[in-house]
């Protein structure tokens, strides 16, 4: 029996890995880990080089933020070429300010409407009082809110043109300071400059043979990254070993292959042999990557952090994590009859294999805490829960990571042998998908 | 001599339809055994239960000697009715793979050496799917016989066919049988089945209806049937004495006698009517046999 397993997993894993979802799986991920940064890398400089135009209503007495506005964007424009790349160019417009207030209402509107017929990018509004110096605030009470007449408003329908907005604000941010305070420019510039960096990182002291160094800070971005790429590159693996089950079975099903194989082995040796060659399929995968992983972390001075030992726990949680997800899809196979079907099985179960990435979120902000206890003993989420939580300092205990062991191998056998139930009554099961009573009826009674 | 198969008052059910029912019987070792009946009366289930890929509810299959029910016997080979091989592998992996599955490796030499005896020289590094009908057929047949079985179960071996083949795969057979191997294989070919089997079994709503050679079984059934073909053709047939009903068959006509028919004063009645060319007291065939079974139960 052992043997017949053994030839199927080799099989299984074979027809896996020469199949293009395997070499698509493969030169995926690193695409997605690393394809952002090469994205904004590769599109930065491409903007959009239509003209900007930005219509002022300066309301305050002198239009004093009209003029530096102006000035800001004639320099804007004189430096619109980078290389070949063309930049857009800023055009201000300039608004007569209304004399009553029907008449402002009617400019909001108009202006308003020129934005939506695309002739104006950006509409800046400055109230009359927007210089004027705020009121002092008692200790304990709530500072009253800015009215039309005191604020600064910036409308445009094009919210993800950042860089209209940050031109706007850059520009007049120092001088209504400078005026609501009462202060210099160069005071206030002075101000901002140096309460910026009051905090600055460094990397933890290490002692060296001529004293002490610190790590280079760019451990700290590995640190934040490790865990979430660690979880990533495991689910990445687990479902390209484990997923292909169902379409796999399906396939069987259909082309009537089954009744050949139930022949010569039992149906649990054949699908025990399908999940270990999943498993092989994700092993390979990640070894993969590992390798690959481990080549950047060369480059980035930072290869300590993929320890021997963090490198075991990723083994045996992929595998555990494969042969226990893979039941779930041996079950979805077995139910159906045809991939549409097995669609609408496999949401709910691919609801429980991407759990821990709802976690990962507050994993992040506390990885050892409630939520990452409740992660690692619960057996579904164990795996990747576990593996998160290894990745990210400082340690823990040597119990926890072998109580998920524990627990998700305990469900992976579980799951398993209901997996095989199900798979005998389901595997030659043709024409029809199973009824939910009659899979119960599978589980008990075999 | 021992029974390679030896069922003893099986009864199988899914859900409310009891696909057998008390079958009991015996395939000796070494014959070539038909098992006949028409669609749905229990034929698959029965091999399945042999191959131990179904438990029987009630009663004991025992194959070659074994009564277990669990594993899947090594020696036994299965040719399922419907079936299909992995079409992206190669011929030559896919036999492969499959032998293995019945604990055997076979190498290189004996792969291509049952591939020229099935007529398909050359093609154990083509893909499955490249592959006609009949010739995948023909490797799956292969993929039975290379591990060398003790018993062989066919279901439907002959099923889209074409005659070449159904010749090649009817030689198979007859092979099997001189090299001592158990067969039992389902057939609607009642002519395949008469000229091949040592034994028929048939099975009708889940019962056994026949068993037997094919002469124990004729010899059951009464000889009522005359071959007459008369040099006019044109002849009636009416208000013959003992006949029940005159059938056209080509250039003859078959005459259903009743039970106190008397064959000699019919032929003395058609010598009267005109020159006989042909008169012959014909046992009935195993189709005949088949269809009245059929017939009987239904009624």
């Amino acid at each position: 029996m052992k043997s017949k397993t053994l030839v199927i997993a080799v099989r299984e894993y074979l027809a896996a890995v020469k199949t293009k979802g395997f070499l698509v799986g493969l030169i995926l991920m690193p695409l997605l880990m690393g394809g952002g940064v090469l994205v904004q890398s590769f599109t930065k400089g491409l903007e959009d080089p239509t003209p900007r135009t930005i219509a002022v209503l300066d309301r305050t007495p002198g239009e004093t933020l009209w003029a530096a506005l102006d000035t800001a964007a004639v320099k804007q424009n004189s430096g619109t070429q980078v290389l070949s790349v063309p930049k857009p160019r800023y055009t201000l417009k300039h608004i007569e300010t209304p004399t009553d207030a029907a008449g402002l209402d009617k400019t909001r509107l108009d202006l308003s409407d020129r934005v939506r017929r695309g002739e104006v990018t950006a509409v800046v509004e400055i109230g009359p009082n927007a210089l004027k110096p705020r009121p002092t605030t008692t200790p304990g009470t709530e500072p009253s809110e800015d009215t039309a007449e005191d604020s600064v408003y910036f409308s445009t329908n094009r919210p993800a043109l950042l860089e209209v907005r940050d031109f706007v604000s850059r520009t007049i941010q120092t001088p209504v300071l400078a005026a609501r305070l009462g202060q210099s420019r160069e005071t206030i510039e002075a101000v901002s400059k140096s309460s910026r960096d009051v905090l600055a990182s460094r990397g933890l002291a290490r002692k060296t043979d001529t004293g002490v160094s610190f790590e280079p800070r760019s451990n700290e971005a590995a640190t934040l990254l490790l865990p979430v790429a660690m979880v990533v590159v495991m689910l990445m693996v687990v479902l390209v070993g484990a997923s292909p089950l169902t379409t796999n079975i399906i396939e069987e099903k259909q082309l009537r292959i089954a009744e050949v194989l139930v022949g010569s082995v039992t149906p649990f040796t054949l699908m025990l042999g399908k999940l270990l060659g999943g498993v092989a399929t994700s092993l390979t995968l990640g070894a993969i990557y590992l390798g690959g992983a481990a080549v950047a972390a060369r480059q980035l001075e930072v290869l300590d952090m993929l320890s021997v030992g963090l490198v075991i726990w990723f083994i045996v949680f992929t595998i555990v994590a494969s042969m226990m997800y893979g039941a779930l899809f041996v079950v979805a196979g077995a139910a159906a009859t045809n991939v549409k079907e097995a669609q609408a099985l496999m949401t709910p179960m691919m609801l429980v294999v991407v759990m821990p990435m709802f976690l990962i979120g507050p994993l992040m902000n506390e990885p050892h805490g409630t939520i990452g206890l409740a992660g690692t003993f619960f057996p579904l989420t164990a795996p990747l829960v576990t593996m998160m939580r290894l990745t990210t300092p400082p340690p823990i205990s040597w119990w926890q990571p072998v109580a998920a062991l524990l627990s998700s191998g305990l469900m992976t056998v579980a799951l398993v042998w209901l997996a095989g139930r199900v798979f005998r009554a389901g595997f030659l099961l043709v024409g029809r998908p199973a009824k939910f009573r009659e899979l119960i009826g599978w589980i008990l009674k075999g | 001599m021992d029974d390679a198969i030896a069922i003893e008052g099986v009864r199988k059910v899914f859900g409310d339809f009891v696909a057998v029912e008390n079958l009991s019987l015996r395939v000796p070792a070494g014959k070539l055994c038909g098992f006949i009946g028409p669609n749905g009366s229990g034929k698959t289930t029965t091999l399945r239960l042999i191959m131990r890929i179904y438990a029987p509810d009630a009663g004991t299959v025992r194959v070659l000697g074994d009564s277990r029910h669990g594993p899947a016997d090594d020696r036994v080979g299965y040719l399922p009715e419907e079936r299909m091989l992995y079409k992206s592998m190669r011929v030559g992996e896919v036999l492969t793979y499959l032998s293995r599955l019945k604990g055997y490796k076979p190498n290189r030499i004996e792969i291509d050496q049952w591939l020229e005896r099935l007529a398909l020289p050359g093609v154990a590094r083509r893909r499955v799917q490249t592959l006609s009908k009949g010739q995948t057929q023909k490797i799956q047949l292969i993929a039975v016989l290379i591990a060398k079985p003790k018993l062989v179960l066919l279901d439907e071996p002959f099923s889209g066919l074409d005659p070449v083949n159904s010749n090649v795969m009817r030689d198979a057979i007859l092979e099997l049988k001189n090299n001592g191997t158990t067969v039992l294989f389902s057939t609607h070919d009642m002519a395949s089945a008469e000229e091949l089997c040592d034994r028929i079994v048939m099975i009708y709503k889940g019962n056994k209806v026949m068993d037997g050679t094919i002469n124990e079984i004729r010899a059951g059934h009464n000889t009522d049937t005359l071959r007459v073909r008369l040099a006019n053709l044109a002849s009636n047939f009416d208000n013959l004495p003992g006949v029940a009903c005159a059938i056209a068959e080509g250039d003859h006509h078959e005459l259903q006698l009743t039970p106190t028919a008397d064959a000699q004063a019919i032929l003395r009645e058609l010598q009267q009517r005109g020159p006989v060319e042909l008169f012959e007291i014909a046992r009935p065939s195993l189709h005949d046999l088949f269809v009245r079974t059929v017939h009987e139960g239904a009624a």
